[in-house]
């Protein structure tokens, strides 16, 4: 789902901040702190279920209404949120870290290392990834773990060539360069010189990977291939939810909307830093 | 061009042969097997001897090489599930998943294309920005969320739309019958794929706007109308084009959720439902269509630009 | 009917011109359905249609309208002949003294679709396949059980049995199709399978096949030549629709006429639609506590019956289930078969207080005030297992911890995929599960689920059970024909499963069926039996 995406060195990047990235960023903190704090809201015992209370439309002590076990959808979709968001942080980490030192390790050496990576890369890219994904997802279960392992896992190859592609550019810069002069080992090379400078397309690759990995989540969910209950993501919730589309709709609403403003936040977070890069591109 | 081309298209024999070998390790190394669920009533002797009918009992990759060997030979094996020949299975689905996803990619590219040229040309003013911020938009819904709300709105709420199928049942093939069944899904897809083409020609398009040839073509005084055609357009269609490769694998193999939703019978159905019956040598006839696709779509898009830009050529040679 | 290829590239440049055009106002054109045919919507499509190999449930359905057998469970749960002229029995001379003869004698004016009779030879031949094992026949029983099988006259079949099972007359074919002999003689073998007879097959039931469009729909019309008389209705669609919300709203659309099988939670907008109705059937499937008796907490018989005795099988039914889509199961039994025992039902009742005085006798107490029970330092946890996906399945084990917990018993969820879970029900490595089961109007394979000699991976003894005396009695309810004897027997083996509680059964499951206000004769059946165990009698009735 990713276009090609130049790289620039950071230096032509423009001074203020586009207004999609600092939106974007507040939007993503805004749900990532409402998550991570969701347990304080929750207090003891509100996510127990209340049969007597079950499929009640939004109200004011419950803002989002009911579940069919008369739990709170508010509360279940916050506490939903950080599973996904955990799902997609650590999936990501894991796309980062295969992308990332796999894209500069072939982008700085160069020749045979460059042409088996970018080969690999082409390999696993032309594997059918969700068709991947749905034998991943029926054959090996799904628990939190082998999730976050098997979406990552799927979810690299963008990222390493953004990353490829931004060393090339970095490699015969001079400060690169004097590295090598001063007889710098490779490895400190890439770590200080190479990737602190890398690290805006990076940041680009990350919120996109994310971004991805959310709705690969919720897709996964959605077919009855992704995490079990009780862990409630917003995929598994909008599974669930479906039985309900007359009953109970905003049983499903919740989830979905919450889905849709992250990947949004995400996607505003990608295009503001490339923005920056290429001011060329900017909307405003 | 040609030895360009035929050299590509050699490199992609191993690496379809690398594919199918992956595909083949995930299918057969996971967990459980096409005979396992047919329920506690049936005796494991009983499995046994229909694992050994089917020939599952061999060693791994005795039974990869006689796959090979079979589909080398043109024949693709007969599904575990309903004994039908794989070929025939997938010949009698394509169809279905070509027609809603070829439609739905066509118009998108088209209504795409269209709007990220104007929202370049109007860069920073409101067009450009309602453009961006509907395609965020459109990106971040999931595709089978919008589905089901549109089939709820239309069909069921509306009554405007028949709620799924490629038609009526039992009735007899009719144009008009059929276009119905195929605007729904066709909308919901084309809806979401609008983005990816808008964004990338949009960029692609500012990209070319600030090259030389085309600040030399305006102070040649050229009329702006035929620098964007003549000058701009078809370099900045590259990108677009690249990512017309890459993405029609990612359309069709995506086919699971929308078929699942709408129920079209198309190839992704057939898989999904393969997949949850261990159903091997439909998965694998299935996994190689797929793989075909992505060669073949990455292959289709390298000679397209090598033309539109003779340099990539070179380029493709180091 | 398929379209070639280019017909369908046409289609679609067609469809990309005339979509335009029609996306402004585009009204509904449903063809008014002239013919009586109905359309019936299914979730998962039919693998084949021949019984022999078929293993999805819509496959009997379809084929149950196709073929003809035996004998057919009714919607009272009485078996009903049909190929036969009679059912054998010991009293009409059609099971021999000694339970080792089975004497059948069938219908003389059945024909297949394309006009020859069906004869004994028929039946000879699909029992002969069945048992070959280079068809591959999918499940071989009962007929395992057969020593040798003639044809005396063109009409008359006869199986002489290995040694008696009483559960013969009701096993054989009727799960099982009558196959056509002059059809299928040439296809036997290992190609069998995949012959294109199992996907355009010849039957001799009420309906011909008509056509098979892969994933979208199936197509029978009506056999005016059926030995029962021509049936009521015109042509039946099987239209397939995986989601069941999307199979819902088809329904509610008018696009699909019957769900087969309605989610409970979408019964109440059906019901509330003047032309559809919906029909209850509390059916023979039970959703059960498995427990693994082999294991160092459950192996107590006193653990077992206090969690049976706080788990509130009526609140469950009612609010997790859901009203009117399940109602609570006492025992295995339902009230409705001959060897219920209204004893059996009350020995679990929900009573908290016996829970806890069992619990305590056991010796799991609260020494440490942490709200949890232990018993020599370790607390009382247990792990609930079901196949992920079956929402109310995972609403249930969510309730129940939470019951459970009070009582002071830690309960943890831990689900698996399909596959799994049947592995951690044959090697043990579980300690309660919840998984469905379908009792059987005839109690016969009760052995193979509680029977020390039925351990997993031989049998379907799932809780590792062991107990002489109920193995004793299923060994010789296996073999006794006689109805009032048999009941006995088996009478006190519920009374045994009550009282050492190896599974807890928690409720029947209601099937619900949605079907047009004008369908006359539809009635489900509670047993395996599909819904269109009687689809000759279908008709609709038009007002006009």
């Amino acid at each position: 789902m990713m276009p090609a995406v130049e790289s620039r060195p950071p230096h032509v990047a423009g001074r203020r901040a586009p207004a999609g990235l600092v939106w974007g960023l507040g939007l993503l903190g805004v749900l990532v702190a409402i998550s991570v704090f969701a347990p304080l809201f929750a207090g003891a015992g509100r996510d127990a279920v209340h049969l007597e209370i079950r499929r009640l439309g939004p109200s004011w002590q419950h803002w989002f209404g009911t579940d069919d076990l008369g739990r709170d959808t508010l509360l279940r979709v916050l506490l939903g949120g950080r599973v996904s968001l955990a799902v997609a942080l650590l999936s990501t980490l894991v796309s980062l870290l295969i992308g990332t030192s796999l894209g500069l390790v072939a982008g700085y050496r160069g020749g045979r290392v460059d042409a088996l990576v970018s080969h690999s890369t082409d390999v696993v890219l032309s594997m059918p990834m969700f068709f991947v994904l749905l034998v991943l997802g029926s054959y090996w279960g799904a628990g939190f773990a082998t999730l976050c392992l098997v979406i990552g896992l799927t979810n690299w190859m963008p990222v390493a060539r953004l990353v490829r592609a931004a060393t090339q550019s970095l490699r015969d810069r001079a400060f690169v360069e004097a590295g090598r002069a001063l007889g710098y080992t490779t490895r400190r090379i890439l770590l200080r010189h190479v990737l602190p400078n890398a690290a805006a397309p990076i940041l680009v690759a990350a919120a996109l990977a994310a971004s991805q990995a959310i709705l690969i989540e919720a897709a996964l969910g959605f077919l009855g291939m992704g995490l079990r209950p009780p862990t409630a993501s917003w995929g598994v919730m909008l599974r669930d939810a479906q039985e309900h589309v007359f009953d109970a709709p905003w049983v499903a609403l919740f989830p979905g909307g919450m889905l849709c403003l992250t990947t949004l936040a995400l996607q505003a977070v990608a295009d503001g830093i490339r923005d920056r890069l290429d001011p060329r591109l900017r909307h405003a | 061009m040609t030895r360009y081309a035929l050299q590509r298209l050699a490199a992609s024999v191993p690496l379809l042969l690398v594919i199918s070998i992956l595909c083949f390790g995930l299918l057969h190394l996971a967990p459980g097997g096409p005979f396992d669920r047919i329920g506690p009533n049936v005796h494991p002797e009983d499995v046994e001897r229909l694992r050994r009918m089917m020939g599952l009992d061999d060693p791994l990759p005795v039974q990869y090489l006689k796959w090979l060997g079979r589909t080398l030979r043109g024949d693709l094996g007969t599904s575990l599930v309903t004994g039908e020949r794989v070929d025939t299975m997938i010949r009698a689905r394509l169809p279905a998943t070509v027609e809603l996803l070829g439609t739905s990619l066509v118009l998108s590219l088209v209504a795409g294309v269209a709007l990220g040229v104007i929202a370049a040309l109007h860069r920073g003013r409101l067009v450009d920005r309602v453009v961006g911020a509907t395609s965020v938009l459109a990106q971040s819904v999931p595709v089978f969320w919008l589905g089901v709300v549109a089939i709820a709105v239309f069909a069921a709420r509306l009554g405007w739309l028949p709620t799924g199928g490629r038609g009526t049942p039992g009735e007899k093939f009719s144009p008009g019958d059929y276009l119905l069944h195929l605007l729904l899904p066709v909308l919901v897809l084309t809806f979401v794929q609008i983005p990816q083409w808008s964004r990338t020609m949009r960029a692609s398009l500012l990209d070319v706007l600030g090259d030389e040839h085309v600040r030399a073509a305006r102070a040649r005084g050229l009329s702006e109308a035929r620098i964007i055609l003549r000058h701009a357009l078809p370099p900045a269609l590259v990108p677009v084009i690249t990512l017309l490769g890459l993405q029609v694998p990612v359309v069709f193999t995506g086919a699971a959720i929308t078929e699942t939703v709408f129920a079209w019978p198309g190839i992704g159905r057939l898989f999904y439902e393969g997949a949850l019956r261990f159903d091997y040598w439909r998965l694998m006839g299935l996994l190689l269509v797929a793989s075909v696709l992505v060669v073949g779509g990455n292959l289709a898009a390298d000679l397209t630009n090598a033309r539109l830009d003779p340099r990539i050529r070179f380029q493709g040679k180091q | 009917m398929r379209h070639g290829p280019a017909k369908h590239a046409l289609r679609t440049v067609v469809a990309l011109l005339v979509l335009v055009a029609l996306a402004g106002g585009c009204s509904r054109s449903k063809p008014v359905p002239r013919p009586a045919r109905l359309v019936v919507g299914i979730t998962d499509e039919p693998d084949m249609l021949n019984d022999m190999f078929a293993q999805s449930k819509s496959s009997r359905l379809v084929n149950h309208c196709i073929y003809s057998r035996f004998v057919c469970w009714d919607d009272s749960m009485h078996l009903v002949p049909d190929l036969l002229t009679v059912i054998p029995s010991q009293t009409n001379g059609g099971i021999s003294p000694d339970d080792l003869t089975y004497t059948y004698h069938l219908r003389h004016d059945a024909r297949w679709h394309d006009g020859v009779p069906l004869t004994s030879a028929d039946v000879l031949f699909t029992y002969q396949a069945m048992v070959d094992t280079a068809n591959g026949a999918v499940d071989p029983s009962p007929f395992d059980e057969v020593d040798h099988a003639e044809a005396p006259d063109s009409f008359t079949v006869v199986f002489r049995l290995k040694e008696p099972y009483a559960a013969f007359v009701s096993a054989a074919f009727n799960e099982e199709d009558v196959l056509p002999k002059h059809v299928l003689e040439k296809l036997t073998g290992a190609g069998f399978r995949s012959a294109a007879y199992q996907r355009a097959p010849v039957g001799s039931g009420p309906f011909r096949f008509k056509e098979w469009v892969p994933g979208s729909h199936i197509a029978l019309v009506r056999n005016e030549a059926y030995y029962k008389g021509a049936p009521g209705l015109d042509e039946i669609v099987f239209k397939i629709v995986p989601e069941a919300s999307a199979l819902a709203l088809q329904a509610q659309a008018g696009d699909v006429d019957v769900v087969n099988g309605a989610e409970c939670s979408q019964v109440a907008a059906f019901a509330s639609q003047p032309r559809l109705r919906v029909l209850r059937t509390v059916s023979l499937s039970f959703d059960q506590l498995t427990f693994n008796c082999s294991g160092p907490v459950l192996r107590d018989g006193r653990v077992r019956q206090a969690l049976a005795a706080l788990t509130d099988r009526g609140a469950l039914a009612t609010q997790v289930y859901g009203e009117g889509c399940a109602t609570p199961a006492l025992s295995d039994a339902s009230p409705l078969m001959p060897w219920y025992d209204p004893a059996a039902d009350t020995a679990n009742v929900y009573d908290v207080k016996r829970a806890a005085r069992l619990l305590e006798g056991a010796g799991w107490r609260d020494t440490n005030g942490d709200g949890i029970r232990d018993r020599g330092g370790k607390p009382l946890r247990l792990e609930i297992s079901t196949i992920a996906g079956r929402p109310a399945r995972e609403r249930v084990q969510v309730v129940l911890q939470q019951a459970w917990r009070a009582a002071g018993i830690d309960l943890q969820i831990h689900n698996y995929s399909g596959p799994e879970f049947f592995e951690i029900l044959t090697n043990g490595q579980f300690q309660i599960a919840l998984f469905g089961w379908q009792q059987e109007p005839d109690p016969a394979p009760m052995d193979q689920v509680y029977g020390s000699h039925s351990m997993p991976p031989v049998g379907q003894n799932f809780a590792r059970f062991r107990d002489a005396r109920l193995d004793s009695l299923t060994a010789l309810g296996k073999r006794q024909s006689a109805p009032v004897l048999r009941n006995r027997i088996y009478r006190e083996v519920e009374g045994i499963l009550a009282r050492e509680v190896p599974a807890l059964p928690l409720v029947w499951l209601t099937e619900n069926d949605v079907v047009p206000a004008e369908l006359r004769g539809f009635r489900p059946s509670p047993t395996s039996a599909p819904d269109t165990w009687n689809v000759p009698a279908w008709r609709l009735e038009r007002s006009q």
